[in-house]
């Protein structure tokens, strides 16, 4: 099955790209978690490691190929589902947050994995029911509640950045897949009515972030504290940059958690505006080489596969740069390949694969 | 089953494809926007702000210095010891820790939990706590909890000296005595340094050297003798403690230099625990607070009448048997006299005596001599919050108004201002400026500073000074006001003071009075002044009964310390044997002869002693161990035995004393 012309139809430019964001990700996070204490190996040298762990993930996404592990959607999403409720049930609590699952010696983030099953099986849905009108609100009831259910369980653990990522990307597939106009307005209007109720399923550390958000120097130490200390990080590197390592926000610990949320906080404070718009090209050369993929893409499995992977690249970024950046609220999304994260660089990085995939069979006539 | 998308549908899934496409570019054109916005729009801003954080002066505030005694004994020290802080914000279990916290700092919980829920970055949680408790509070490893070196000042002998001492407060900023005064001295140099500083804000110094080359204050060396000064206390004390006194002054000075050698007050406090005790114990009554001199003030107008020539100590005076009316007002004597000689009413403390020999001098000549003996202004001694007492001009003063300032009332001094004028007394005249630090060394013992003696003006002449020692020796002699202030066998020049206290209603009080002692011995070879007052004492009230007795104690210890030996039997045979250096004369003068008495002396025979000052006349006295009595001043004119004859064991010596005729 593997196919010379797999080979090279294989997007080798998208794995340099990858690499290069790789090679920024881990030069910044040996900057970021310098002044960490010393515990076995070194950040960046992990975040390495989970990067060689991804390739793997995307060579083998890729190979098995997207028609195959769409007739898998289902189970692995039911997988997914059962993994997010034995988190409820045998998590372990890291941080406040019930997230891990402890598999022997490997601790995982079913989260994590949820995206990929939210895209498989919403392409594998619109797929099957091969609809070229727009969705009517009815028909959105199902792919909504294949969305919903695993970010509801996510929202629960409570981990809201994973739960919006996994609601905006299914949305995104949704909403490329095709809704009407009207369905649209009025799924819109019920999103802002539902707002309340979210607002109550909340932590209040979350609704204080948000008014944090909307208000930062009116408690600059406390709930504020993250927002402003970024800014001030970002915009003091100026616009070449403090110099690797010689951060002072980032060195001195005014930043939190550096190497993860705020990992470009860092970047961005000792790399200045050349080095921000450099890992922010690098990501939008991926997301538009994901584009072109999907345009390119045989058929909608393929094309929506593409988009949810693409998307799963985009946001984050968007919304970890936004909030690094004081233009969103602070929530806990990683940006890809910067912040530091196994679980997240891995289904990432699936999620990459499953683009390759859809790249190199694009000339394949699929016989089922 | 499926059969590929229709065209239709693909050109539409195209469409909103690219739709997403642009709404991803306007994404990451946001991003930049904003990354222009802060980087390159708000960055001085920023920058700024940035600074603000992470660079900070940091004043590296130097280990305080030590306060020594004169004998290089440390009174003031700052041991090294540990404050707890928390972090309240980085705290997620301020219950928990608060009460883990409270064990070991064996303090109430509730205390503890609330600093802990404060929501602020940096607290206090106990200061200065000793090592045990740091040690428990270390081994905990509490989250948010550390603690950090912050020395403590330590006074090793609690209440000694505490007045002159003071204190340093929480900050180790000197708020009280030497503490306060030499506070930047003590302090050090509070050096500047710029420093980064974590988000913990803990310092992290720019060098290695900043931090081992921390600066460290200077040491202090008082005047004060550690010794001396607890007897002092103790004898004022348990004089306060017999008479029930409300309070004490007591001060011994160098009358050559000013050095303060004692200086006690009380009530006292412990410095170490100060905010235990009253703030009115704080106060040193020495330097703040004024009394009215009451008879002791009488040298001063005898200073002012022998200075201005318009007596002589011979000079008569009659009393009025003990009742005077002047200006409306009576004035009393204590005792009948009729006729006395101003040495007599010194003597004898005649209040009548006194006013008419003051009324002889005038106001003007009086004010000026009062003046001039630091009445009225500050002393200018090296510690704070001194007051210069009341000194009116002489202008407003009525007749009656004189009268009174003659013994004491309608003035108002500081003991330590009496002080400073009775050791201008016993210097000659001369009036020096009290103090109380001598030294100040760095911390390798290299010297910065020396205080040395400070000559304020001359309050009177020396001879005049003489005439006036002669008087207030008499005061100790049998008859006189003072006998209970003798120190044998050294002369002791004094005064007594009995001073009515104001009553605040009025008046003068029938029960309050302050009962005083100022003078100095020896009185031929000056070598300390001693200054006693009891606050309102109970059942006796005269000066020299009740502070007499006191001030003899304490000018006996001071002698002691000083190491003035009253010359034993066996001295005498070595001194005798040994060449005597020949006593200081003027040859210029009329009558006036190179003496050495001595060898005479040797020979159990009564030497020359005409043509000799008194005070030559004092010191040989003192040497030989006679008992003199002395008449009139300026030199001998006549001695009783007379010269050659054989001495006897403890023969009284008398001689008389005249003015030189046609000297200077």
């Amino acid at each position: 099955m593997i196919d010379r012309r797999l080979v090279t139809n294989f997007d080798w430019l998208l794995v340099a790209l990858l690499v290069a964001l790789a090679c920024c990700g881990a030069v910044n996070l040996y900057s970021a978690a310098s002044s960490m204490e010393d515990v076995g190996t070194p950040i960046y040298l992990k975040q390495i490691y989970w990067f060689g762990l991804g390739l793997l993930a995307m060579v083998a996404t890729a190979t098995v190929g997207y028609q195959r592990l769409a007739t898998l959607a289902y189970p692995f999403y039911l997988a997914v589902v059962a993994s997010l409720l034995a988190v409820h049930l045998f998590g372990r609590v890291v941080a406040g947050a019930q997230r891990w699952l402890a598999l022997g010696p490997i601790v995982v983030q079913p989260s994590e994995l949820a995206r990929l099953a939210v895209i498989l099986v919403l392409a594998h849905y619109f797929h099957r029911r091969d609809q070229n009108e727009p969705y009517k609100l009815r028909q959105l009831l199902a792919p909504v509640a294949l969305v919903a259910l695993p970010a509801l369980l996510i929202l629960k653990q409570p981990d809201l950045g994973t739960a919006v990522m996994v609601l905006i990307v299914g949305a995104s597939v949704i909403l490329v897949n095709g809704v009407r106009w009207t369905s649209l307005v009025i799924a819109s209007v019920g999103l802002i009515g539902v707002l309340p109720v979210l607002w109550r399923f909340m932590k209040d550390y979350q609704k204080r972030r948000i008014f944090s958000f909307l208000d930062p120097e009116s408690d600059p130490l406390g709930a504020a504290y993250h927002l402003i200390q970024s800014k001030i990080a970002v915009g003091s590197g100026q616009f070449w940059g403090k110099g690797w390592m010689a951060g002072t926000q980032s060195q001195l610990h005014f930043l939190p958690e550096q190497h993860t949320d705020f990992a470009f906080s860092v970047l961005a404070e000792e790399w200045g505006f050349i080095g921000a718009v450099v890992v922010l090209s690098l990501l939008a050369a991926v997301v538009y080489r994901g584009l072109m993929h999907a345009l390119r893409a045989k058929d909608r499995m393929g094309m929506l596969i593409v988009v949810g992977a693409t998307a799963s690249i985009f946001w984050p970024t968007f919304i970890n740069a936004g909030m690094v950046a004081g233009v969103f609220p602070v929530v806990g999304i990683p940006l890809p390949f910067i912040s530091y994260g196994g679980s997240s660089l891995v289904s990432t990085m699936a999620a990459l694969g499953l683009i390759q995939g859809v790249s190199m069979r694009r000339f394949i006539f699929h016989r089922q | 089953m499926t059969t590929g998308v229709s065209k239709n549908s693909r050109h539409w899934l195209r469409l909103r494809l690219v739709i997403l496409g642009l709404g991803f570019t306007a994404g990451f054109l946001l991003l930049v926007g904003r990354a222009v916005d802060l980087q390159v729009i708000q960055r001085e801003h920023l920058l700024a702000r940035a600074q603000r954080e992470f660079m900070r002066q940091v004043e590296l505030t130097p280990r305080r210095g030590i306060i020594f005694d004169r004998n290089q004994e440390e009174l003031a020290v700052s041991l090294d010891t540990e404050s707890v802080y928390a972090r309240p914000l980085g705290i997620t279990t301020p219950k928990q820790t608060g009460q883990m916290l409270s064990q070991a700092l064996a303090m109430p919980e509730e205390q503890v939990v609330k600093r802990l829920k404060e929501e602020r970055g940096f607290v206090w949680v106990a200061r200065r706590i000793n090592p045990d408790r740091a040690e428990a509070v270390r081994s905990l490893e509490l989250a948010g909890v550390g603690l950090i070196n912050e020395p403590r000042r330590f006074y090793p002998y609690s209440n000694l000296a505490c007045h002159v001492l003071g204190f340093a407060g929480m900050d180790a900023k000197g708020l009280e005595g030497v503490e306060a005064q030499y506070d930047t001295v003590l302090r050090g140099q509070v050096s500047k340094v710029t420093s980064l500083r974590d988000a913990l804000g803990r310092t992290i110094y720019l060098t290695p050297a900043a931090f081992t080359t921390l600066p460290e204050g200077h040491h202090v060396i008082l005047t004060v003798d550690k010794r001396l000064q607890y007897q002092v206390e103790k004898i004022l004390a348990a004089t306060v403690a017999k008479y029930r006194a409300i309070g004490g002054q007591a001060v011994v000075m160098v009358p050559q230099t000013g050095e303060v050698l004692a200086l006690a007050s009380l009530p006292a406090f412990n410095p170490n625990v100060f905010g235990r005790f009253p703030k009115e114990s704080y106060r040193n009554r020495v330097i703040t607070d004024t009394f009215e001199p009451g008879s002791t003030f009488k040298m001063f107008v005898a200073a002012a009448a022998l200075n201005t020539r318009k007596a002589a100590p011979h000079s008569q005076y009659f009393c009025e048997n003990g009742e005077w009316g002047i200006g409306g007002r009576v004035i009393h004597d204590t005792h009948e006299y009729g006729m006395l000689s101003l040495s007599e009413i010194i003597k004898f403390s005649s209040n009548i005596g006194a006013a008419k020999v003051g009324m002889g001098v005038g106001a003007e000549e009086l004010y000026n001599t009062f003046k001039n003996f630091g009445f009225g202004r500050p002393s200018e001694v090296d510690l704070p919050g001194e007051s210069r007492g009341i000194l009116r001009p002489y202008r407003s003063w009525r007749p009656v108004d004189l009268a009174n300032i003659c013994f004491g009332q309608g003035v108002a001094v500081t003991g330590l201002q009496l002080a400073q004028a009775v050791a201008a007394v016993a210097n000659g005249g001369v009036l020096m400026r009290p103090y109380l630090v001598k030294a100040v060394v760095d911390q390798s013992g290299h010297l910065v500073r020396e205080n040395q003696p400070q000559v304020v003006g001359r309050a009177m002449g020396e001879r005049e000074a003489g005439q006036l020692t002669a008087m207030l020796l008499e005061v100790t002699q049998p008859g006189g006001t003072g006998t209970q202030a003798r120190v044998d066998p050294f002369p002791v020049a004094g005064k007594t003071g009995t001073a009515q206290k104001l009553d605040p209603s009025g008046g003068y009080s029938q029960s309050d009075y302050m009962a005083i002692f100022a003078g100095f011995l020896p009185a031929d070879n000056p070598k300390a002044v001693v200054l006693v007052v009891v606050d309102t004492p109970k059942g006796q009230h005269y000066g020299g009964v009740v502070a007499g007795p006191a001030w003899s104690s304490i000018a006996r210890a001071a002698l002691d310390t000083l190491g003035t030996q009253p010359p034993s039997q066996g001295a005498q045979m070595v001194r005798a044997a040994m060449p005597q250096p020949p006593a200081r004369t003027q040859p210029a003068r009329a009558q006036r002869r190179p003496v050495d008495p001595a060898p005479a002396l040797a020979q159990g025979k009564m030497p020359d002693l005409r043509g000799l000052t008194l005070r030559e006349v004092l010191r040989l006295a003192r040497e030989q161990r006679l008992l003199i009595q002395v008449n009139g001043w300026g030199r001998v004119v006549t001695q009783s035995p007379e010269p050659g004859l054989i001495l006897e064991p403890r023969q009284e010596l008398r001689v008389d004393l005249q003015p030189a005729e046609g000297g200077a």
